[in-house]
């Protein structure tokens, strides 16, 4: 394996990870628009893809489930393609839906574009993701004033107040 | 952490109104009256609500005489903040996984030529 790390950063209502591969950027890009190439990568280890449906063209939907090393552990996720740039951008929705594709309504929906950059024969990807549910952070930073709050909490509540300050139109 | 615990506190949160006297609990325990107070709202309205908040875990309603204040309880925000930090550990796994696997097709790729 490489030793690349990756970068995490936030900005405003964005949560942006970056992180450099050793490959070219239309390999890269084609990791992503297959469920061949995705259940070699896509969750954790021990939540690897285990279905897979895809119809990649912009408004085409790619539904699929995580399973656990629990019996029973499986999560759906839904992402509908909204524009494709072929091989330099991606930009999908991303819900949390049950194994039918019906979305999660409660839960925070998910503007991902993940972008790729050639550099020196590497590619840098950054996956940019925009949470659609602003009112929530917001209320979580009302919460900050709250006493025995944990640090991690308070860590998050400084990523908050600066979503809150750039908050502007919900989208 | 379980997924339908996690849409009870976004649900809970999705109203302005509830966000609102959740703030409000921010600076101490509150009656139902002066929770009722700054809102142009009947009082059971306003119960509808902390019913809501009392269902999601968020508050609590202490057994004090017959006020029954209600009182703020934080744990379900920091399980949103372990959603965010697992969103995170999501793609670093998945990223060391996609490196192993690029390493893997490219060595395939080069043996092939």
């Amino acid at each position: 394996m490489s030793n690349h790390k990756l970068d995490v950063e936030t900005r405003g209502r964005e949560l942006i990870l970056t992180r450099v591969f050793d490959a070219p950027k239309n390999l890269l890009f084609q990791m992503w628009t297959s469920c061949e190439h995705l259940s070699h990568w896509w969750g954790p280890k021990e939540w690897p893809m285990d279905e897979c449906t895809m119809d990649f063209r912009e408004g085409g939907e790619w539904l699929y489930c995580l399973r656990g090393p629990n019996e029973g552990d499986e999560s759906w996720g839904k992402a509908i393609y909204q524009e494709i740039d072929q091989p330099d951008k991606l930009v999908y929705k991303n819900y949390f839906t049950d194994s039918n594709g019906t979305v999660n309504e409660e839960m925070p929906e998910m503007r991902v574009t993940v972008e790729f950059i050639a550099q020196n024969g590497q590619t840098k990807m950054i996956e940019t993701t925009l949470y659609d549910s602003p009112e929530t952070r917001k209320s979580v930073v009302e919460m900050g004033a709250v006493e025995g709050m944990n640090s991690s909490l308070d860590r998050l509540e400084e990523r908050l107040a600066e979503i809150h300050k750039s908050q502007k139109p919900t989208t | 952490m379980p997924q339908d615990t996690l849409s009870a506190t976004f649900g809970a949160l999705a109203d302005p109104t509830r966000r609102a006297i959740l703030a409000s609990l921010t600076t101490g325990d509150k009656t139902v009256s002066e929770l009722a107070e700054p809102f142009d709202m009947t009082m059971p309205a306003v119960t509808k609500h902390l019913k809501v908040l009392e269902k999601a875990n968020l508050i609590e309603r202490t057994r004090k005489a017959q006020y029954r204040p209600c009182r703020l309880h934080p744990e379900p925000l920091r399980d949103i903040d372990k959603w965010m930090e697992q969103y995170r550990r999501f793609f670093e796994e998945s990223f060391d996984r996609l490196d192993d696997y690029l390493e893997r097709i490219q060595a395939k790729e080069n043996t092939d030529e």
